[in-house]
């Protein structure tokens, strides 16, 4: 067939074939009979939108079984309640529904085809929009008394260390080391666990991390508790993560 | 923070803990997201996590992932249902589909988690299963309890 701008009947096949080729329909092999649907459609990391369709009187119900915003690993309530925002969004674009973090819709044996392409998109559409968010609080502690027994305790093993020491970061801001091992080049902010604290180092060593040749450590105070995943979570980002309690072990790599 | 390739795989290479010995605890996030997270170490410092994820509603939809600080460099995937497009420029060794159900997506430099491999010889494999093979090709040394995530949880598709 000859395929050019005067021809739109060749052009329609040609997208029709490209469709085709990418569209497979199966059983799953569980016994409910629900038919899986690979469309032609992508999530962010390559692999095809799967709808899946299941009878329900006369009609069928056609949803992506959460696939779409299966990728939710250091979210908080927060942030789960954006991410629940941008499926809704997503959802509503489509004419489709969101619950339990499903994407579907219900429909009638001729509306078939339409509604697993509107759930498809729908799912692809929350998937490539969900991004990085951030976590919650803590106690507020003593923060400068831990600050003092993580300097007096490197001294005294013979760590050289400066307290406050200035630093560009990537945006041109001056940032102070609250702890700097010259020898080493690494920076240890201790991190008593308040948030505003927590955010603060997040956010230094945000802009640090570009800069080439700094070893960056959060410490985190676990005298009394141990800080929550959710600061774990959020540090580890953008800074190795250490405790305080297990300090004669990982002295060694900074001094 | 942008990885390169060589600091991937020195981490990849390296042999690192989850180090925490209660059983894995799985919380219910929804009907379709059960979950489970932990801090991943070298030497006693944090520098990752690993994230498992299960989806109940599916049979054998289960995910095992590894992350460098904020990136994620390493995954296991189960999907009944799987049909993966590689990019193009992919390494030599990389397949342009893969269709297998068991398969592990490695970071690549320029590409991060969107290449992906099949696993052979898995097709029976358990969740636990699939779990020792995550870490023995991450080399992690995985130290908390082994808890069945289907054990509590009842499959609702409805």
């Amino acid at each position: 067939m000859q395929l050019s701008r005067a021809n739109p009947e060749a052009v329609r096949e040609a997208v029709l074939a490209a469709l085709n080729k990418d569209l497979a329909c199966e059983v799953l092999e569980d016994g409910t009979g629900r038919v899986g649907c690979l469309t032609p459609l992508e999530y962010p990391d390559g692999d095809a939108v799967v709808i899946w369709v299941r009878e329900m009187g006369d009609k069928m119900e056609v949803s992506d079984y959460g696939e779409g915003l299966a990728d939710q690993e250091f979210r908080s309530d927060y942030e789960r309640g954006i991410v629940s925002d941008i499926a809704r969004g997503a959802a509503l674009a489509h004419g489709v529904a969101v619950y339990e973090g499903r994407l579907g819709t219900q429909c009638i044996p001729k509306e078939l085809g339409e509604s697993i392409l509107r759930v498809a998109s729908a799912s692809a559409q929350a998937a490539a929009s969900i991004a990085c968010q951030k976590p919650s609080r803590r106690k507020e502690s003593e923060e400068n008394e831990f600050v003092r027994l993580v300097d007096e305790t490197l001294r005294g093993r013979n760590v050289p260390v400066e307290r406050e020491h200035k630093l560009q970061g990537s945006s041109g801001h001056s940032h102070r080391a609250t702890i700097y091992v010259p020898h080493t080049h690494s920076i240890l902010e201790p991190v008593g666990g308040h948030w505003n604290q927590v955010a603060s180092v997040y956010t230094k060593f945000s802009d640090l991390a570009p800069v080439n040749g700094f070893r960056r450590y959060s410490l985190l105070d676990d005298r009394q508790e141990q800080p929550g995943d959710d600061v774990r979570s959020l540090l580890v980002q953008v800074s190795d993560v250490i405790a305080w309690s297990g300090h004669d072990t990982w002295l060694s790599q900074i001094r | 923070m942008d990885l390169s390739q060589g600091e991937v795989d020195e981490f990849m290479a390296a042999q690192k803990v989850v180090p925490s010995a209660s059983p894995i605890a799985w919380e219910s996030r929804s009907l379709t997201q059960v979950i489970w997270q932990a801090p991943i170490e070298i030497d006693a410092v944090q520098q990752g996590t690993v994230f498992f994820y299960v989806n109940p509603t599916l049979p054998r939809r289960w995910s095992f992932k590894l992350s460098l600080h904020r990136a994620e460099i390493y995954r296991v995937d189960v999907k009944p249902l799987l049909r993966h497009s590689n990019p193009s420029g992919r390494p030599s060794d990389c397949p342009g589909k893969v269709t297998c159900p068991e398969h592990e997506h490695r970071w690549t430099e320029g590409y991060g988690l969107k290449c992906a491999w099949p696993l052979e010889n898995l097709s029976d494999a358990s969740h636990q299963r699939i779990l020792d093979v995550f870490c023995k090709r991450a080399h992690i040394d995985f130290r908390p309890e082994y808890s069945d995530p289907a054990s509590g949880l009842q499959l609702e598709i409805g």
